[in-house]
Parts: structure tokens; sequence; C-alpha cells
């Protein structure tokens, strides 16, 4: 199955890239996907985005389904045609 | 708007005469002046957002600002807080931006507070008002004015800067979701954020925005939206974000807590 994932802050500049489609296998879950990501973009995202213990170990990282938070952390099961946004926020003032 | 929203305050002449260019735009008139001058505001935080967010408010004709901060400008503040001059350097913010409020308009009532943000003092601050801007540069207090606002059932328009980015959300309780359902968890402070000063004075200029159009009552806010800002990349785009019915700050007020996610 397809999902299309938007990137924005920080993951976008690191990347070049504001969105894409990828293909993961049915059923797959948050954790699947963005292992995945980083498996394709390397350290580059995996400093960025590092997954724990099935949660992101960085609050300033946040992850929306469909613009939800995933309720069930990384173990959320995805469906196909959901859009996925990485987004890391900012504080300063 | 406070007391005033069944009978909006007449406009002088010379406030007509001020505020004839936004007048003009069919979506304010008099009427939008009329509730502008009956508002009150408060900005919490007076530095690169605060600045050119309550210059901007003023200069709109906000009747009432309330300016929070209690730190004193420094010589780096002022590629960005824009309300100081060289001589003002060692003075008061709120004390610098009223004085610079007062000479731009003089008909803005200004209330200046030198108080850190705490849970107690600023809910009746925010009780007081229509509208709460964040010019705060920490999670710790925007968490403290996203719960005070929620209690109190006023919007909350929330921006963050960093470099030539930036986010903004306009949290408005019960319809939206609160800074609590899109940031589960506090994030990291950042004691020194590199920040170019057109930065936050383009949020801020976004802010003010959200604030007239919810005063006057026209316009989609940018509520359920977080509107990300990449300067560098000149890209302006907004994710949907909704409201977290778990969420322990706003996940019990009553509203349109539908979308429950995933």
């Amino acid at each position: 199955m397809r999902v299309k994932v938007r990137y924005f802050g920080v993951i976008r500049a690191r990347l070049s890239r504001r969105e894409e489609e990828i293909e993961i296998k049915e059923g797959a879950t948050l954790s699947d996907l963005l292992d995945k990501l980083i498996g394709m973009y390397g350290e580059s995202l995996k400093e960025l985005f590092e997954v724990g213990k099935g949660e992101i170990l960085d609050p300033s990282f946040i992850v929306t389904i469909n613009g939800a938070l995933a309720r069930r952390g990384m173990e959320t099961r995805l469906k196909g045609g959901d859009s996925i946004a990485l987004m890391n926020i900012i504080c300063g003032g | 708007m406070g007391d005033e929203e069944t009978n909006p305050p007449v406009l002088s002449r010379s406030e007509l005469e001020r505020y004839n260019r936004q007048i003009l735009i069919p979506n304010i008139g008099f009427q939008g002046q009329r509730r502008l001058k009956s508002s009150r505001v408060v900005v919490v935080g007076v530095g690169g957002l605060g600045c050119p967010a309550s210059i901007y408010l003023a200069a709109a004709g906000v009747g009432m600002i309330t300016l929070i901060d209690k730190g004193r400008f420094n010589l780096s503040d002022l590629n960005r807080q824009i309300l100081a001059g060289y001589d003002d350097i060692g003075r008061l913010k709120v004390e610098v931006a009223r004085d610079r409020i007062k000479e731009l308009n003089p008909d803005v009532e200004v209330k200046t507070l030198t108080i850190e943000v705490d849970r107690e003092a600023f809910r009746e601050i925010v009780r007081e008002a229509d509208v709460v801007v964040d010019g705060l540069d920490n999670w710790r207090g925007r968490f403290i004015v996203n719960e005070c606002c929620v209690m109190e059932g006023k919007p909350y328009i929330h921006a963050g800067v960093s470099g030539l980015s930036g986010q903004i959300t306009t949290i408005i309780p019960g319809e939206g979701p609160c800074l609590r359902c899109i940031i589960p968890r506090d994030p990291p402070e950042v004691d020194v954020v590199p920040v170019l000063g057109a930065t936050p004075a383009l949020l801020a200029s976004l802010q003010v925005m959200e604030t007239v159009k919810l005063v006057t009552g026209f316009g989609r806010p940018l509520v359920g939206r977080m509107l990300f800002i990449d300067g560098e990349d000149m890209s302006f785009e907004s994710v949907e974000v909704k409201r977290n019915p778990d969420c322990p700050v706003c996940g019990k007020l009553q509203g349109r807590a539908k979308d429950s996610g995933c």
C-alpha cells in the first residue's frame, strides 16, 4: 500500500523534499514507516528523528496521521492513502 | 468584545482619519474598527514576536494592550526586538514598548506587567482579554498560557521562530486543538535561538492578522491548522492538526471533539 508523507521544518531542509509517496507493506505501523525512511535517508534522518521504545525520543518532533497525533504511538497501524506529516516545532520568540 | 460588544464605542474624527485605510476593507468597516477599539489583547513576551506584534496591534487600533515581560533590552536583542533603540539598552522592555506605542497611537491604553508567567496570576489576566498573543521564547511559559486560555475559553495565537523558519497556529478552546493536543510532551528548552529579525516580524504580522480577524469576526482563522513558514525555501504550508480527545488540558471541553484520529 502507499501512504503520503509530508515533511516540515528541519526534516524538510535535511531531505530537500516536501512530500512523497512511500510504498509499505499491508498492515505496516508508523514505526515500520519511520524505519523505512531512516533506511532510505540514513543518518541525516536518524539523528533528527530517532525511534525509541515505541515512542519518538525528541518531543519537538511530531508525527500526525491525517491530522491527528498517532494515539497508539509508533504501533499505530497505517492504511493505504494515509497522509503522514513529520514536523518539528521551534521555540524562539 | 468586552462589555461594549453590544454597544461599541463611537470613533472620533481623528480615529476615522487614522484608520481610514483599514476601515475601507469591507470586512472591517466602521463596525470592525469600533470592535477593535473596544478590544483587549494581551501580548505575553515583548521580544522578537512581541515587539512587532504589539506595535501593529496598536497601529490597527486595538483599544487596550497588556504587555507582559520582566526583561530588559540587551544589545543582542536589537536585531529583532524592533521597538528598542540603542539608548534603550538596559531599560525594561514593557516600558520601552509602551512608550513606542504611545508615540504611535496615544489613544491606545497600555498596561505593563513585569511578572513571571505563573498560573494563578496569568489566569486573571487572561480572563479580561479577548485574545492572547504568544511572544514567548520558551515552552514552559507557553504551556501555562495555553492552560489558562483553555480554562478561560480565550483564543491564543501561538507562534515560534528559529532562523528563517517559523510556525503559527490559532487556538480557540473547544473548537480546535490546544497546544497540548499538538505537543503532548514538553520539548527541550533552547537558551539562545538563532534568528533573523525579519522572521519574527513576519510571524508577528500573521499573529496580528489573526487577532484582527478574531476581534472583528471575519475570515478563516488558523484553527486546526499549523502553518509552517520556511524562509529559505520561501514556502508557506499548513498541516491539519486535530483535537486529542485524551488531551489532559482541553480533552473534557465540549465542542467539536469528534476528530478522534487514529
